[in-house]
């Protein structure tokens, strides 16, 4: 304190003060009288933790720290040894602290109540972390640790069960556990984890199923008798069975039978085998015998005895339905698509043994009294009109007609006719419920003809409701005539039936017409001509092809590119060999002057040119040849009009050139 | 203005013409001193508290209890022994150290001129306030043992130091922070009564007379704030009515002078009892400083020899 004139004023409170602020620093240290006497309370930074509780004190404080090095691991490891043991061995929470301060993780001076570990429950994997997963019925005990670890250090627990089970065999079984019980189930599912097989006594078929308790009673797991059945089970048999169990009996079932029914008089054979033992013996076999020599002492007969011999001449143990029966050995073999047919499928389950007693059963058959045509089983579809002998078309192995070979007229019947259906030709009642015919497709009737619903019998095969009858052997009873009438009825003047879809013949000869193809006419399509048309045709009005009636001038296939300037007379100029004009010669008599010398030589082209305008077949675009002959009409003057427009006193058509070579070009002009 | 037998001296500005000018130019020591360096000290206090309770999430760190708060994140951070806390110790008890070169200097090299004591008690406010901010954090609010004796020690004389600055402004003293002799402050006193007569009017003079005369009637007592409850009543007074006065006599300097004189007066008519205050607070002050360095270096000692050095984590 500075004071101005340097006097130091009396401090009468001073020893007071003093006196205050040790009271102070008494009071404020806030350390029970108990610790207050441990000088290590006033300089420790807080209250260790309740395991460390013994190391309180200031003489103690080296215990856990070394001086200039704060805390290492060797002091606090010097104390926890089993911790520094799983360190060196890499083993539990501990396995990956490389030379780590154990201050890192466990911070003391935090109270008596301070943690000194960390754990984090739902981070803690016990089978990484502790080296014994908790699984099965463990698992629940991963939130439980206290169940397991009784103490505080949970390095103490030991894997082996007992020390957390009490063992109820009484240690008569060991100390291994895991031989039979495992954590995945109950304890009381032991076996489950027991191999039996391992045992004096192999478990196998249904004593796998068997609780433990059934066999070992009471706890009892060692000593237990199994050299007979009987010390188990008891014998059901009354008498007593001489022969051991095993004899009958497997471990599969108690059912099962293993009983060698060869070594009897009647051996079981198809179907026998897998019969029952109490369907045939319905009463104790070791009482009574069955009866056996008769298939009557177990079957009942279906026929009613209507067979006097033997059921094994029809019937065997494989199948009582499909007995081998040989029907060759009848009058009526069975053949193709009657091989495989059922038995009932013909001998129907007649009325006769039906009426004869109410207490038939369907399975009643009667195989006798069937006769041997076709119609006793199969409709007749041609209702009579084509006889009785069905063989005559048709066989066993089937209905339809694949193999009928017309007798007569076998050109008629070759090409495209040979496939075609039967019911293609074969119809009736009247052509005009015929189907058109053509050389493309076979369209088939599909209804009943009205009016004859009596006559017509559903067939088999696609073309039901048709009726068989002889038809002509003509096209036109087939075929419609598509010409309508232009070429008549001789169809095979153009067509062959040996051809495709009765394609016309390539050997038609055009020079037999009015109008014989020369030069490029020989190359054209017939259809380029002869079109598709609609109107009246010979046999009336309709759509077809016009072979007839056409007129043979130019323009009634070609069209007049001249606009009528020439006439109809295309032949004046042009030939069938190439339209184009090869050579004219101007035939006016009163210009033959005019075509001479340079105009001799001159192209066509170069006086006639194409123009628009009006031509005598009307407006249009095309070469004009209707020209005039004055020389201005073609050649410029070069004179500019001052010589006069008659060029001809001085030029000539065969001399223009050498007049005046510059005079000689020509100027195209309009020919108008 | 009521009209008075004397003749009233004109008001006159004051500047370069009074012969006393230049002790009424020296400006003393107002009560707002170190004001603002208690400012500075808050906010740097504040920013510190704000990057440790929010940037280094010590919030959530202080707010653990003991028992588990060894396992939190910044535990490693912001324990007493950690990078920041022990670094936050250190660096608070520097700045502990700093008053007593405060304290060395009033004590060894007295001097009224030399050095600016205002400017060293400033520096010595800003390390007794922000010093402690610094140790708290660093006890991490864990107060344990001896040490915490030091820790509270600390406290009481931080808060004790707001205490002794309400005494130490109200001691009148240059604005270099040297006190004013009892003669100082009779000469101040006569110049500016002087100054008063050539500017003042009479009015203001019987108002300054009648005012200072209840002060020096006003019995001084400790509990009352050494009279500043009734100077500030009586400033008030004097203030309005210089306010309900126009003209030249209302100046600025004319109000400075009139209020510096009366609260001369009140401070001159209190400064026995403001000294002997003022030693007893020393007597307070001083001891817990002792009791707090003495334990302090204990606790610096045993972390030292226990290895925990600064800056060596």
């Amino acid at each position: 304190m500075c004071r101005s004139d340097g006097e130091r004023p009396r401090r009468p409170w001073r020893s007071l003060a003093w006196a205050i602020g040790l009271t102070l620093v008494a009071a404020w240290t806030g350390a029970p009288e108990a610790e207050a006497r441990q000088l290590g309370a006033l300089v420790s930074p807080g209250r260790l933790s309740q395991p460390h509780a013994s190391l309180e004190g200031i003489r103690n404080c080296e215990k856990c720290h070394e001086a200039g090095n704060r805390i290492t691991a060797a002091k606090c490891l010097s104390c926890h040894q089993p911790v520094a043991d799983r360190i060196r061995a890499r083993r539990g929470v501990h396995r990956q602290v490389q030379n780590g301060e154990c201050v890192t993780c466990h911070a003391e001076h935090q109270g008596a109540t301070g943690e000194l570990r960390p754990f984090d429950l739902k981070a803690f994997d016990h089978g990484r972390d502790a080296g014994y997963p908790l699984d099965g019925r463990h698992a629940p005990l991963t939130a439980r640790c206290e169940a397991c670890h009784k103490t505080r250090s949970y390095l103490n627990v030991s894997t082996s069960c007992a020390s957390c089970h009490q063992d109820v065999h009484k240690g008569t079984l060991g100390a291994a556990c895991q031989t039979c019980h495992t954590t995945q189930v109950a304890f009381k599912e032991g076996r489950q984890g027991f191999d039996h097989s391992k045992a004096a006594f192999r478990l196998d078929g249904a004593h796998e199923k068997v609780a433990c308790e059934s066999c070992h009673k009471n706890q009892q797991y060692k000593g237990v008798a199994f050299a007979t059945c009987a010390s188990c089970h008891t014998d059901p048999h009354t008498p007593k069975a001489a022969e051991a169990c095993t004899a009958c009996h497997t471990t599969a079932t108690w059912r099962t039978r293993r009983f060698d029914h060869t070594a009897t008089r009647f051996p079981l054979l198809g179907k026998h085998e897998t019969t029952a033992c109490a369907d045939c013996h319905v009463r104790p076999a070791l009482k009574v015998t069955p009866r056996y020599d008769t298939c009557a002492a177990c079957h009942t007969d279906p026929h009613k005895g209507a067979f006097k011999q033997d059921c094994k001449a029809c019937h065997n143990e494989q199948s009582f339905a499909k007995a081998p029966f040989d029907h060759t050995t009848t009058a009526f073999p069975l053949t193709g698509k009657h091989a495989p047919a059922d038995c009932v499928a013909c001998h129907k389950n007649l009325t006769r043994a039906a009426t004869r007693t109410a207490r038939v059963t369907p399975a009643v058959v009667e195989f006798g009294g069937l006769k041997r045509d076709c119609a006793s089983c199969h409709d007749d579809t041609h209702k009579g009109d084509l006889g009785a002998s069905c063989e005559t078309c048709h066989t066993t192995e089937g209905f339809a007609l694949s193999s009928y070979t017309h007798r007569t007229n076998s050109a008629f019947f070759a090409g495209a006719h040979e496939p075609a259906s039967c019911v293609a030709c074969h119809l009736r009642p009247s052509p005009a419920a015929m189907p058109v015919l053509t050389a493309a497709r076979v369209v088939p009737p599909r209804v009943v003809p009205a009016g004859k619903p009596a006559t017509i019998t559903p067939v088999h095969g696609p073309f039901g409701n048709v009726t068989f009858t002889a038809a002509a052997e003509t096209c036109a009873t087939c075929h419609a005539d598509v010409h309508l009438g232009q070429v008549g009825a001789a169809c095979e003047t153009c067509h062959a039936v040996v051809l495709p879809k009765f394609a016309v013949t390539t050997s038609f000869d055009h020079a037999r017409t009015k109008f014989r193809l020369g030069g490029k006419h020989t190359a054209v399509e017939c259809t380029k001509c002869h079109t598709s048309q609609t109107g009246a045709f010979p046999a009336g009005t309709g759509t077809a092809v016009r072979f007839t009636g056409i007129a043979t001038t130019c323009v009634t296939c070609h069209t007049d590119i001249h606009l009528g300037q020439v006439g109809a007379t295309c032949e004046t100029c042009h030939d069938d060999r190439a339209f184009k004009m090869t050579s004219y010669a101007h035939r006016n008599p009163a210009q033959r002057g005019f075509f001479v010398g340079a105009h001799q030589k001159a192209a066509c082209s170069t006086c006639h040119a194409p123009a628009s305008g009006a031509f005598p077949a009307g407006r249009g675009t095309a070469v004009r040849y209707a020209i005039r002959t004055e020389c201005t009409d073609c050649h410029r003057d070069v004179h500019n009009g001052s010589l006069g427009p008659k060029c001809g006193d001085c030029h000539k058509p065969d001399r223009f050139a050498g007049l005046a070579p510059a005079a000689g070009r020509l100027g195209r002009r309009n020919a108008r | 203005m009521t009209p008075s037998a004397t003749p009233v001296a004109p008001a006159r500005d004051l500047r370069g013409t009074s012969p006393v000018l230049s002790a009424v130019r020296q400006r003393l020591m107002p009560v707002s001193a170190l004001v603002n360096v208690l400012g500075l000290s808050g906010i740097v206090s504040l920013a510190v508290a704000v990057w440790v309770l929010v940037g280094l999430d010590g919030w959530s760190y202080y707010t653990t209890p003991f028992a588990v708060r060894g396992y939190s994140p910044v535990h490693r951070l912001l324990r007493p022994s950690g990078p920041v806390g022990q670094t936050l110790g250190v660096f608070g008890a520097v700045l502990m150290l700093v008053p007593f070169a405060y304290m060395g200097y009033k004590r060894l090299w007295r001097s009224r001129t030399g050095t600016n004591l205002k400017r060293l008690l400033e520096v010595h406010i800003f390390c007794g306030i922000v010093g402690p901010v610094l140790i708290t954090f660093h006890t991490a609010f864990k107060f344990n043992g001896i040490v915490s004796a030091a820790y509270w020690s600390m406290a009481l004389v931080a808060l004790s130091g707001f205490v002794g600055r309400y005494l130490y402004v109200r001691i009148p003293r240059t604005i270099r922070g040297v006190e004013l002799s009892q003669t100082e402050l009779d000469d101040r006193m006569t110049a500016l009564r002087e100054e008063l007569q050539w500017s003042a009017g009479p009015d203001v003079l019987e108002a300054l007379d009648r005012l200072e005369a209840d002060v020096d009637a006003r019995p001084v007592s400790w509990f009352s704030g050494l009279g500043e409850g009734a100077l500030r009543r009586s400033l008030a007074d004097l203030a309005s009515l210089l306010e309900s006065r126009t003209g030249a006599g209302s100046s600025v300097e004319l109000r400075a002078a009139v209020e510096e004189r009366l609260r001369l007066a009140q401070r001159r008519h209190a400064l026995a009892a403001t000294k002997r205050l003022f030693d007893l607070w020393h007597v307070f002050h001083l001891p817990l400083v002792w009791v707090m360095f003495a334990i302090v270096s204990l606790h610096v000692g045993v972390a030292l020899y226990l290895g925990y050095v600064p800056f060596r984590w």
